[in-house]
Formats: C-alpha cells, structure tokens, sequence
C-alpha cells in the first residue's frame, strides 16, 4: 500500500524575510473562484460608483480678463502655453502649470475675433480684431520681454472675423467678407475667395490635408476651399447657421460644426449631403468646438453656459461640466496632452477642466494603473446592465437645462407622434421616414462659375445659373426631400403639392404690390393670420411664382439682382408694410404662437400685456417647425434679400456676426438686455425663431 | 502494510525544495556569466567597450529547436479552463465591425484558456492517495497505520480530543482550512489552530450549543445557543446576541454574500447580512424544525431536508422554495453539496445514499448503507463522508458510481453527529458524543490553494487585507439564484413576463373602482351632482385601461384588417358575431 498525505512545506508558502514580498500561489481552477460573474458585476458597480464619486473636473480658473473672452488658442508646440483674447481686445498668455498670466497684450480697440500660433516655428501669433487690423506679434521661448508692439499688422478694409494657419507653410486665412490667403511679411492677400456670401465667421485650416479650409458662412452653409485652388471647392447649406467648426486631426476628412440649432454635425468632406453623425445634448446655441489629439471626441461650449464632452461617434455626450458661475461659454480648447480641457466663457474667466472627470492626476503607480485599468474593462463589460448605466449616465445639470431638455423632448415627441399620426392616416409610403441626420441639410452646391479668379476682388455675376446641372448632388426625388430638390438659389417657396403655402402666398401677393410685378394667383386656401403671412412676406420677399419665374428670365435675374446688390431693402420694407395692412385687416389666429425674427415689426400693435404673457408662455423655445419649414423653403438669395430688410427696419443691428443668433431677437427695434454685452449688440439678425 | 514504505514521503520535501533552489540560483548565475562571456570576445575584437553591458540572448538557429513553437496544450486541459470561448460564434454578430470586434474578443478568451492551462505547471502540490497493492483493500486501513506510514507533521493531523462530558459536538473548519471551531452541546465552545494547536478560546457558554459557525475571518465566530444566536470573537468575547435568531438549530455561513443563514427549531429560515447586522429575510418554511442543512457553495442556495423525505432549496428572495423533491421516501438525515454544485448528496432514514446532479434534479446514483446513517459531507475533491452510527465511512468517486466499498472506515467512541472536510488538507473532522477526531483521509484535499480567495498562510495584515476586499466584493443577496452567472446573460424572463402580463390584460375584468365622492358644500353635493362626478372618475379609469387594451390589441393581433372584400348587406347584422 502507498499512501500520500497532502502536506506544504510553510517554507514555499511563507516569505523568508519581512523584506521580502509576500508569496501568493495562484490556481485558476475555475472550481475554486465561484460567483466570478456576479463578483465582477460588484466590482464594475463600485468601480462605477467611485467614478462618480472621484469625478472632479474642475481643475483652475485662470481669471485677469477684464471682459469677457472671445477667443483661445493653443500653442502647436508648448502644452504648457495657452493664449486667449477678450472682448476688449486684450490677449493674455498663460502659463497653465503655474496657472499665471505670463504677459499681458493690449492688442486690438474692439473684440479680438481670432488668434492662431505660427505652428512651424511657434514663435508667432497673429491675432484679427474687430478694428480691421491683422497684427502679428512675437511669441518667445520662454515668454518675456515687451511684447506690446506687433511685428507687423495689416489693416483691412472689412472686418476680419476669424483666423486661421496653415500647418506646414507660412501661410494663413482670414474670413470676414470672403476669405482671404495671407502670406507672412505680405501686406494683401495672395488670394481671394468669394461666393456669394457677405460673412464667412469661422475658418480652419485642415491639420492633416493642410491646404484644405473649411468655413462656415452666415448664411448658413459651409464652404470647403483649397488654398492653392481658384475657387472654393463645396459649399452645403444646413437649416441654421453654424457658428464654429473644428476638424478631425486623426481623419483629414471629417470634421464637425457647431450649430445654432443646438446640435453638432459630423460630415465626411466625401460626402457632404448628410452629416456622418448628429450630436445632440446641447440646449442652446452651440458656440465653440475642439477636437482632442486623439480624435476620438470633442469638446463643446454652448450659450446654455455648459460645455459638453461627445465621443465623435456618439449622437450624445458623455459628459457635461457647468459652475453656477460660469455664463455663455464663447470658445472651448482641448490641449494637446489630452488631459484637459479650456474653456473661455462671458464671465472673464478662463476654465481649466479635466477631459476625464474622474482621472486622477499625475504619474500612476502601476499597480494603481492595472486596477484602473481593470475597472475601466469591467464598466464596459457590464454597461448595459440598468444600475451601472443609470450610475454612468447620471449627471446633475443646472435647472435651466433639465427644464429646457424636458421640454425638447416632449417637443420632440409630440413631433414624432403627429409624423405617426400622419403616417397612419396617409396612403402608405406617401410620408416616408426621415433619417435624423437627413433632416437638418438643405443642399448641397457645387457652383464653380460664381467664383472669381485669383487675385481679384471677387464680384458674383448677377444671375448664377439656376440649372439643374448647378443643383447636382440632389438626393432622389421624395416628397420627404423637397427643399433638398430644389436649387439654392430658386426662389419659390412651393409645397410639393402644387400648392403655395398660405403665407407666401399673401407675401406674393403683397410683393407683387410692392414691386410692381403680377402676382400669381394663389392656388390654396388663403386662410392666413397677419403674423404668418407677414414673416413669410419679410422671408419670401423677391420669389415669383414659378410658373412666373419660368416665362420672364429676366425678372428672375432681377430679383438676383435686387438681392445680390443688397438693394431689395426697399422692397422687403414695402413688402413688411404692405404685410401690415393685410395682417391688420385679419383677426390674428392664435394657434401661431411663434414669431420669426422680422415679423414682430409686421405684428398688429398688441397690447403690452399679452405681448408678455406670450413670451412667458413655454412654447416654442426650440427651433421652431413653422420657422424650418420656411427657412427650408427659403433660398439664399430670400435670405440675402431679407437680412437686407431687416438691416434697414433695424438700424441697430450691425454685420459682425459672432454672437448667437438670440432666439428671436424678439422686437425688432430693441435690444434684448441679455444680449449687451458690453459695448454692443452682437446679433446678426437672421432669421431666427422664438 | 508496515513494510510498505512512503514513496512519495513528503517530510523531507523541506530539504529538497531547498537543494532544488540552490540548484537553480547556480544555474541562473552560469548563464549568466555565459552571456557576458558571449559578449566579451566581440568587444575585444572590435577593441571598444560597450557603454552598458548588454544583454544578448544567443540566437538559436531555428532549424536547430527540436520543440518548434510553444508546448503544445491538450485538448482536456483547454477544456477545463474553457469558460464558453469555443462556443462563441463571431459570425451572428450583425455588422462586419462587430463580427470583427467580436473576433477579436473571442481570440482573447481562448487565449486567457491557454494562458490559464499552461499555468497550470506552476501548480506545486500534488494530491494524496492511498494506492492499493495486489489484493490489498483501503478500508482495512485503520488511522493509526496511516499516521506512522506519513511524515511526522501529517502524523501530527491525525487526533483525537476526548470531551465526553459536553458532547455531542458540532465542528467548523475556516475557509482556508487553518482553524478549528467544535462546540459541544452543553456549552463546551473551543476554537484553535488544529495545525500547531494553539488555542484560541475556550469557553462554555452554559447553554445549549446547537452549531457552530466560523464566519468571514478567523476572528469572529457564531454559536447557535438554546435560546439566541451568539457572535464571539476568537478571543472568547461576546460581541453580539443575535436576539431575531432565536430557537436556532442550524447555521450556515455564505462568504461571498457576508451572510449567515439559521435554520429554527420553528421552520424559519433567516439570513442575517454579517456585514451589517441586519437581517435580510426571514421566512418560515412551514416544514418542520430545520435540523438538517447546507449550503450550496457555487450559487449560495440553501438546502433543507425535512422528516418527509423532502429536500427544498431556498433563497432568501423568494418565500417558497424554488425546488422541492422527494429524495427518500422517509426522513432525510443529511444533506451535502460539492464545491462545483453539481453533486448533492442526500441520506435518508431509508439507509439509503443518493447522489443527485443539482442542475438537473435528477438521482445519478444510490448505494445502500448499513442502518444509522445520518451525516454526509463533501470534500473539495468529492470524497464523500457518511456517518453511520458511531463509525465513519468515506466514499471515493462515489458521484460517479465507483463506490462498491468504503475508502476509509473509522470507528469513534461515539454516536457520529456532525462532519466536516478541512478545505485543502487530506482531513476530515468529525464531532461525536464524546469529543472530536480529526481523521486523514488522502485525496480529500485540494493540493493547490488559490491565495487571493483562501490562505492558510496568510499573515495578520493579510487577512486584513483581504476582509477589506472582500467587503468591497459584497455581493447582494438579490443576486442569489440558482444559477449563479445569471447576471451575466440576457434576462429573457423579464421580458417574457413582461409579455405575459400585457397578454393577460386582454382578458382581465375591468378593475373594480371604489370611489364615493367626497361631500362638498353649497349644494355641489346633490345626487345628480354627485353621480357625475363619480362618473367622471370612472369614465377616466376605463379609459386608460381601454387604451392599454387597446395597445396589447394591436401589438397582439396587428392592425384590424377592414372586413372582408364582399359588400356589406343588410342581413349581415343578423350574423353571430363571435364566429
């Protein structure tokens, strides 16, 4: 017989000395590790409560400005060099390790509008303000000496409103009226772009495809250029103005804006007639964008004075940073180490956040890196299980924004059920379903004749061809797609269903009156309140009837004519007035609660107090469909030809642009008080909603 | 017997691990010294010394490796650590990404499979045996032989303690196998290091003792008394009394949930979270006193066996038992599950041994045993151990149907009344009417501890340690199901009762509304008044439960087609509508 007796040697198991490291035998025998699934849940669930609990963004507030900042800009070489430019003119730069203001510029009389560091050499930085002046200033390693005179400066006829440069030569853009391609020690431009927009308001250089340009116009396209071209390449008009755009620097071709209607759009350069992705969080005007070095996610500012964090494949964020000091947030930065993230805002300051709230800072230890390592593994093994995404997802948000997206979201159910509605109750397939990324581009151009060769002061003809050929990249017929089927520049507003919509047609009526020309008869019901008809009437100024517009070709160029000169002024005025009159002669319906930007002039006089139990009211604070389905119908030149009107009805409103477009800007005549910021009035007045 | 000399004697493994690791450091020094060696002639010829002496490993000719590739792996020892990678079919992923992510995913597993397989020639210990020679039987094998075969330190595992004046005696073994708690019934409570036996405590609590349980660490230990539930610390020191535990005949401790189970006298079961001091559920069975129970150690579910021959299963989240099967068609008298959870085994007043696979509740095998069969128990490598009367005897591969003669058989002093496997030695405890034995029983034991789950080595700061960690791995007792990787998968019954539910509601009466309203003065309380607004109520209650029906209508059924394409005539109303 032979008998074995377990027995250890303590020696093997126990460690010789207290120096020594304890001895730990493993056996991976699934037998002696039970309930491993449900001890990792445990674990994935506490790691994902420590995540909370650790989440701690708020890092530095790098205060000194002396107004509100308008601008930041990262240095391409030094991490630790942050440099940001107010509303009085004034560029700071930081030192973000000391969290000091190294020096102190007294660069422009008036915003400082853009700001860019040579990334060749890094040793300059050009900043545009709103005093019509390029300056180029020195920016030594380390910083010191006086800076306080530019090493050149231009002066423009025209404001400038942003700047840009190029990543591998000494060249950099302008945008304001056009763009412009500047060489360094150049007093003009080497190049000129123009089509056919009177402010370009942003504009960046592609970081990998470096001659690439991407601005965003206020008449709402976006326009691709390519620096050693003649002409812009693309140009593709969303529903509302975008107000920043940043590109990828991982992917050359896709990029993403920031958009007045509250979202985000992702586009492939490829493929601009849908946006690749839409980003949706935001409940007011989005202002800033940057991409992180990974170009895995973005950072947003957003005039609900938050900024957001979205994974560039992701429809919503993933994280929101706000203080209860912190207002309308103007630029965002994300620095180039990937840990952090800036963001400028109306209040002065300058924020320093983490882009990972709950990253613990400094070296890691690696023991301390494995464990992260290994909770961050687990979260995403059990994200779908209803505790840890309920913990994930859980943020506290201000409550201005939790009402504003309780509301979005009934609006936006309210609108699905009634798209359901109409569904069920249409012929099948006559109300197709609509991608949501589908819903928000109105077309895309490719218009190469409107653009003027190089070195000239472009001046668009008079009538840029309105041919099919022209309006290429059209999607296929739908009667989902009709404002998409329609070129830019045709002027019609006209419902797929032969009808006219019932506002333009009295504004076609009233305009003909206006102009002189005949009207066409209008073939639908004309049951019209005074505030549609008079939005539409200031809206839809110039377009004649099609069938009009197809027999006298030289009205049409008329019309372009009136619109492109910026001469329309006078007829949208007299279309307003004659709109008054209509409207005054009608009860006013109730049932439209919105009020577009330009109609508020046309309103019958109310009284005082209704007017404000209106406003108080909790409608429409989202883009308004009555608005869209206008500004859908609307072309580029009734827009031109409207924001020209409503520059002559409103003598406050200046062309800087910059500012968001103030929901409304409710009174025409009046600025809101929210909106001095100050010295003026940053709006645009554009068409806009309630 | 005598003659038979230990081959594989283990005493002097303490001299040989040591030589075998002298061995080892001069070779790591040589090979070194080979390597620096290797380097030097080239320096010499090039006539420059390097900055740093490098490390180069000599590059061996890949035509000259016999042993092309890794070592291989066999398929059985793949299979073992396989949790379900081979199973995984990438392919019904639905987009091309996810298929390759998915790919890449399973690649992984699989190689966590070979990772954890070739790992496995790190394990050291190798398991006991007993190995029968020409004829020889393993039962004539008494203690005493085995004690005096064995080294000095395993000789020292066999014992005796002879208590005859407090027994009978109920005995518990800590997670990691080192301590010994036995308490006696009239009050003899002792717990020690049965190893070196270093006493802990010993006391008498003068009362009844009716279980014994160690908890979570070797500092804290429950004792079932007549009358409450008691917590005492290793020291003797009363730190709790237990007063919602009362009456208690059983106790059974779930580490990875922090809670200790108490079958009553009175059929309740309770499970009381240690961590907190608070008891989570407590329900009665209604099925008697609960004197016979145990855990499930892989999915924390208790079993009962009750004097009707029934074993139930129990959680805390549900008040009824979630199985219940007849196992013996008399009274069962002991209950014993395996580590894995897939073995129970049952004995009943029948004299008959079941082995039952618990995850399919059906009987695998039954052996019949001498009258007195009472207590069974598991040890991690399934020896099974059955009391009979005042003996002892331990089964091998009695789950798979070998057992045609006990392994071991041991004669006590006493009537048998309680058994306990140590975790990770060859020993089997056993608490009888007149003090307590500690058997060896070769084979019983896992050779290779694990020692981030249980180590018998471990140090104070260690345990420390680890009861920190394993607080923070608490699992809830919600968690608790038959299954224990039920969080892991897709909840279909949820979504299946959801379905269910939402059918039945096509076939419910409308709820029953109970509203009077409310009196109300200046005459809007008249009768017609009054019936209108009880209408308005009711009117309000049946239109949400339309809609809802409504709602599972259409889901249900789909669209109502319009009627059929003939026209409709005017006789049609005389129709039977339910056809």
């Amino acid at each position: 017989m032979k008998v074995k007796v377990l027995c250890r040697n303590p020696d093997d198991y126990l460690r010789e000395t207290k120096h020594d490291i304890h001895k730990v035998p493993r056996n991976y025998s699934a037998d002696q590790h039970p309930f491993q699934e449900a001890r990792e849940y445990v674990r994935a669930l506490n790691a994902t409560k420590l995540e909370r609990v650790f989440a701690k963004p708020f890092v530095a507030s790098l205060d000194g400005h002396r107004d509100g900042v308008h601008r930041l800009a990262k240095h391409p070489l030094r991490l630790s060099t942050v440099i940001s430019g107010s509303y009085d003119g004034e560029i700071r730069i930081w030192d973000l390790p000391s969290r000091k203001c190294l020096t102190t510029i007294p660069a422009h009389t008036g915003f400082v509008r853009g700001l860019c560091v040579d990334p060749e050499s890094g040793t300059s930085l050009i900043s545009v303000g709103d005093d019509c002046q390029i300056k180029q200033w020195r920016l030594p390693d380390p910083i010191g000496g006086n800076l306080d005179e530019p090493i050149h400066s231009i002066a423009l006829k025209s404001q400038p409103h942003d700047v840009t440069h190029h990543w591998k030569k000494s060249q950099f853009a302008t945008c304001g009226e056009g763009v412009d391609i500047w060489e360094h020690q150049r007093n003009s431009p080497i190049r000129t772009f123009d089509w056919g927009v009177d402010t370009v308001h942003t504009i960046r250089y592609n970081p990998i495809e470096p001659d690439i340009l991407l601005a965003a116009a206020s008449d709402r396209s976006l326009i691709l250029y390519d620096s050693r071209g003649q002409s812009p390449l693309r140009k593709v008009t969303l529903k509302l103005r975008s107000n920043a755009v940043a590109w990828n620097p991982m992917e050359a071709y896709s990029f993403t804006v920031a958009n007045e209607d509250y979202n985000l759009y992702t586009f492939d350069m490829r493929n601009l007639i849908s946006p690749r992705n839409v980003h949706m969080d935001h409940t007011e005007a989005v202002m800033a964008v940057d991409y992180s070095p990974t170009g895995r996610e973005f950072v947003t500012g957003s005039y609900d004075k938050s900024i957001r964090i979205f994974p560039c494949d992701r429809g919503h964020s993933r994280e929101v940073y706000h203080t209860k000091r912190m207002q309308r947030v103007m630029t965002v930065m994300w620095s180039m180490d990937d840990k952090f993230v800036l963001s400028g805002s109306d209040e002065m300051n300058v924020r320093v956040w983490k882009g990972h709230a709950s990253e613990k800072l400094g070296t890691l230890r690696p023991r301390e890196e494995r464990a992260m390592r290994y909770a961050e593994k687990l979260k995403e093994k059990f994200n779908e299980h209803p505790e840890v995404k309920r913990i994930v997802r859980h943020r506290h948000v201000p409550k201005h924004i939790y009402n504003a997206k309780k509301e979005h979201r009934t609006i936006r159910e309210s609108q699905k059920r009634k798209e359901a509605n109409r569904r069920a109750h249409s012929a099948p397939g006559t109300v197709p379903f609509v991608a949501e990324r589908d819903k928000h581009v109105i077309g895309e151009d490719q218009d190469e004749d409107t653009v003027a060769p190089v070195g000239e002061c472009c001046v668009p003809p008079l009538s840029p061809p309105v041919t099919e050929s022209g309006a290429a990249r059209r999607r296929p017929a739908g009667r989902g797609s009709h404002a998409r089927r329609r070129p830019l520049n045709d002027g019609a507003v006209k419902r797929t269903d032969g009808r006219l919509d019932e506002g333009t047609a009295v504004a076609l009526k009233s305009t003909a009156a206006a102009t002189g020309w005949p009207a066409a008869p209008p073939a639908g019901r004309l049951a019209t309140s005074g505030r549609t008809s008079a939005s539409a009437a200031a809206l839809c100024t110039p377009p004649p009837p099609p069938a009009f517009r197809s027999t006298r070709p030289d009205d049409r160029r008329r019309v372009d004519l009136v619109t492109r000169q910026g001469r329309s002024s006078v007829a949208a005025a007299a279309a307003i007035d004659s709109c008054r009159s209509v409207g005054a002669a009608r009860p006013l319906s109730t049932d439209h609660r919105h009020s577009c930007s330009s109609s508020a002039a046309a309103t019958p006089p109310l009284s005082l107090r209704r007017r404000r139990r209106r406003r108080r009211r909790p409608v429409c604070r989202h883009i308004c469909r009555h608005c869209l389905a206008l500004a859908r119908s609307l072309t580029a030149a009734a827009a031109a030809a409207v924001l020209a009107g409503v520059r002559s009805v409103v003598a406050a409103a200046n062309r800087t642009g910059g500012g968001p477009m103030k929901r409304g800007a409710r009174a025409i005549g009046r600025v809101p008080s929210s909106r001095i910021v100050g010295r003026q009035w940053r709006g645009s007045g554009e068409i806009g909603c309630d | 017997m005598k003659s038979a000399k230990p081959r594989y004697f283990t005493g002097g493994a303490a001299n040989e691990t040591g030589s075998v690791k002298k061995v080892e450091a001069t070779r790591g020094e040589s090979t070194s010294e080979g390597a620096i060696s290797a380097i030097r002639p080239k320096d010499e010829a090039t006539g420059a010394a390097p900055p740093f002496p490098q490390k180069k490993r000599p590059r061996s000719d890949p035509a000259d490796d016999p042993f092309i590739g890794d070592a291989p792996i066999s398929e059985e020892k793949l299979k073992k650590y396989d949790m379900g990678a081979k199973n995984l079919r990438p392919a019904t992923a639905k987009t091309k990404l996810a298929q390759k992510k998915f790919e890449r995913r399973k690649e992984k597993m699989l190689e966590r499979c070979k990772q954890a397989a070739r790992a496995e020639i790190l394990l050291s210990e190798e398991q006991g045996f007993l190995e029968p020679e020409n004829g020889e039987l393993t039962h004539h094998v008494r203690q005493r032989e085995i004690a005096s075969a064995v080294d000095i330190s395993s000789a020292t595992k066999h014992f005796d303690l002879d208590l005859a004046k407090f027994g009978p005696y109920r005995v518990d073994y800590t997670r990691n196998g080192r301590h010994l708690l036995i308490g006696g019934k009239r009050g003899h409570v002792a717990a020690f290091d049965w190893m070196t036996k270093r006493l802990h405590c010993e006391t008498n609590v003068m009362e009844g003792v009716r279980d014994v349980q160690w908890l979570h660490v070797e500092t804290m230990f429950a004792v079932a008394q007549k009358k409450w539930t008691y917590i005492y610390d290793n020291a003797g020191v009363e730190l709790h009394c237990l007063k919602q535990l009362n009456d208690i005949k059983r106790l059974e401790f779930l580490p990875y949930h922090f809670l200790l189970a108490a079958g009553s006298n009175t059929s309740y079961l309770h499970w009381l979270d240690v961590s907190i001091g608070k008891i989570v559920t407590s329900f009665p069975t209604k099925l008697g006193p609960l004197d016979v129970m145990t855990q499930n150690p892989s999915n924390a579910i208790i079993h009962c066996g009750h004097p009707n021959g029934v074993v139930t299963l129990w959680s805390p989240n549900v008040k009824e038992p979630l199985v219940r099967m007849l196992a013996h068609s008399s009274g069962i008298r002991g209950v014993a599950v395996d580590q894995t959870g897939t073995y129970m085994a049952t004995t009943g007043m029948d004299r008959k041994l079941r082995i039952w696979d618990v995850r399919q509740f059906k009987q695998v095998h039954a052996y019949k045993l001498p009258l007195g069969l009472s207590h069974v128990t598991f040890s991690q490598r399934k020896v099974l151990a059955c009391a009979v009367g005042n003996t002892v005897q331990i089964f091998k591969d009695a789950h798979v149907g070998l057992a045609e003669a006990p392994y071991l058989v041991h004669q006590c002093t006493g009537t048998v009344t309680d058994l306990r496997f140590s975790p990770f030695e060859d020993v089997l405890g056993v608490g009888h009417q007149n003090g307590f034995t500690s058997l060896i029983v070769p084979g019983a034991g896992e050779p290779n501890l694990d020692a981030l789950e249980a180590n018998p080595y471990q140090s104070k700061r260690q345990r420390r340690e680890h009861e920190v960690k394993a607080l923070l791995d608490k699992i809830q007792p919600e968690l608790i199901t038959l299954e224990a990787d039920d969080i892991a998968k897709v909840n279909t019954e949820a979504l299946e009762a959801e379905l269910e539910r939402k059918a039945k509601v096509l076939y419910l009466k409308p709820e029953k509304i109970d509203y009077t309203p409310r009196h109300r003065m200046k005459g809007k309380s008249s009768a017609a008044k009054k019936e209108h607004r009880k209408q308005g109520v009711f009117e309000k209650h049946r239109k949400v439960a339309n809609q809802e029906r409504r709602e599972v209508e259409k889901e249900f059924f789909g669209q109502k087609k319009a009627e059929a394409d003939k026209p409709k005539s005017v006789l049609d109303r005389f129709k039977r509508k339910d056809v």
